[in-house]
């Protein structure tokens, strides 16, 4: 959806975005510490904490002129879209350091699936609710992201192939619903699924074969 | 079953997909004008002035750091950024290169005028304002307040602060606090 509504924090102005952005992360890193303990929330918040501080550093990159001429620019600005996307890279590459430190458990694939889809869905949400835009293009963002939250707590991510699978539901709703919304296909938050589906496969495949490295292991 | 499930409904999506984007393409043009922003037809009622969104902005005249007269009220039919501020401000400092980037790139093809008025009664001077120009390179109007009472109807308690204004003289947004390029950017093109 698009952002037509801010929101005045003091001295400061957030778009809807942001504010979506955040709640959705505090929400999810709720959830997934009731949900999945302690272990998984702390390499999620690690993760998060790495996201947002990059986005927010990454104005001395994307306008380096601006903070040289104005250093204060780092304390006022971000790296915008293209800081989105440096904040992700980091943010993935922290998490899969972190995963792999734990041996690509099933049970943190499924949490990093789990949370991942908490996340979209909570910020599509927000996203509906809080700015102005045209009613139909709202309806098909809650019913279609509403529908593959039933869909996938009724499969309940059983084993690895139930993630792949749920992962590329995921993937293919979000650009059904992405191209019905008026942002069209080139959107961050699509983006950002699309990004996340492959570094689910990328994990679930180094856990394959990592399992196959053990096994032949086991036979010497 | 449950596979063939996954797959029925991945071959779903699929379809779903090919026949948005074919009928996309027809519909596309038509709805060109209905993603704007709603609340405006209350506007042009001069009732409704205020500094709410939605409301009327509120007239004033000004003079600007180059003599010239500024009207509000002149710039209906064109989308105004109405910028407060003061040469003390860090954020008001940190914010002017951004504004005159965009004002530079965009001002022409988004039919958008800047006007950045500084808050003079509450400023060191106008040499002082007329030295900041210089500096920054500023080319958008600056109108000075040496009165402070448009700061004083536009309640400007933060500064900066931005007021977005559409081609119908309705705000439509206030900004509290420094933007960039790209929230203007975005602000700018939401405006009818």
């Amino acid at each position: 959806m698009q952002v037509t509504e801010w929101y005045i924090i003091r001295s400061l102005t957030l778009p809807a975005s942001w504010v979506s952005v955040i709640i959705a992360l505090i929400v999810t890193w709720l959830i997934l510490w009731k949900f999945y303990g302690r272990a998984v929330e702390d390499w999620f918040s690690d993760s998060a904490i790495m996201f947002i501080v990059v986005w927010k550093l990454s104005v001395i990159l994307t306008d380096f002129k601006m903070v040289v001429e104005f250093p204060l620019s780092i304390l006022y600005f971000n790296g915008g879209k293209i800081g989105v996307f440096l904040g992700l890279f980091a943010a993935l590459t922290k998490l899969y350091v972190s995963l792999r430190k734990r041996g690509f458990k099933e049970q943190d694939l499924k949490a990093l699936l789990f949370g991942f889809i908490s996340l979209q869905v909570i910020y599509q949400f927000l996203m509906v609710f809080l700015n102005d835009g045209l009613m139909w293009q709202k309806t098909i963002t809650i019913i279609f992201f509403g529908l593959f939250v039933i869909f996938a707590s009724v499969r309940i991510l059983r084993d690895d192939k139930t993630i792949q699978q749920i992962s590329i539901v995921l993937l293919l709703v979000h650009i059904i619903v992405a191209m019905l919304q008026p942002n069209g296909l080139f959107q961050t938050p699509l983006f950002v699924t699309l990004s996340v589906t492959l570094f689910i496969s990328l994990l679930l495949f180094q856990r394959k074969s990592q399992s196959k490295m053990i096994r032949v292991e086991g036979k010497l | 079953m449950k596979k063939k499930m996954i797959g029925l409904l991945v071959v779903g999506c699929l379809v779903a997909i090919a026949t948005i984007s074919f009928v996309k393409k027809n519909i596309d043009e038509k709805e060109a004008f209905e993603g704007e922003q709603m609340g405006t037809d209350l506007a042009l009622n001069p009732a409704n002035e205020g500094i709410g969104k939605g409301d009327s902005a509120p007239n004033f005249t000004l003079t600007t750091l180059d003599g010239e007269e500024v009207t509000l009220a002149d710039y209906q039919g064109k989308k105004v950024v109405l910028n407060f501020w003061a040469t003390w401000c860090p954020p008001c400092k940190a914010e002017m290169p951004h504004m005159q980037n965009y004002y530079e790139d965009m001002a022409e093809k988004e039919n958008v005028e800047i006007l950045a008025v500084n808050l003079t009664s509450g400023d060191s001077g106008v040499d002082k304002v007329q030295a900041f120009q210089e500096d920054y390179g500023l080319t958008f109007p600056i109108p000075l307040d040496e009165e402070g009472t448009v700061g004083g109807t536009y309640s400007i308690l933060t500064i900066p602060t931005t007021y977005m204004i559409d081609t119908t003289g309705t705000i439509q947004n206030k900004i509290v606090g420094p933007m960039d390029e790209q929230m203007l950017t975005n602000l700018v093109s939401n405006l009818k």
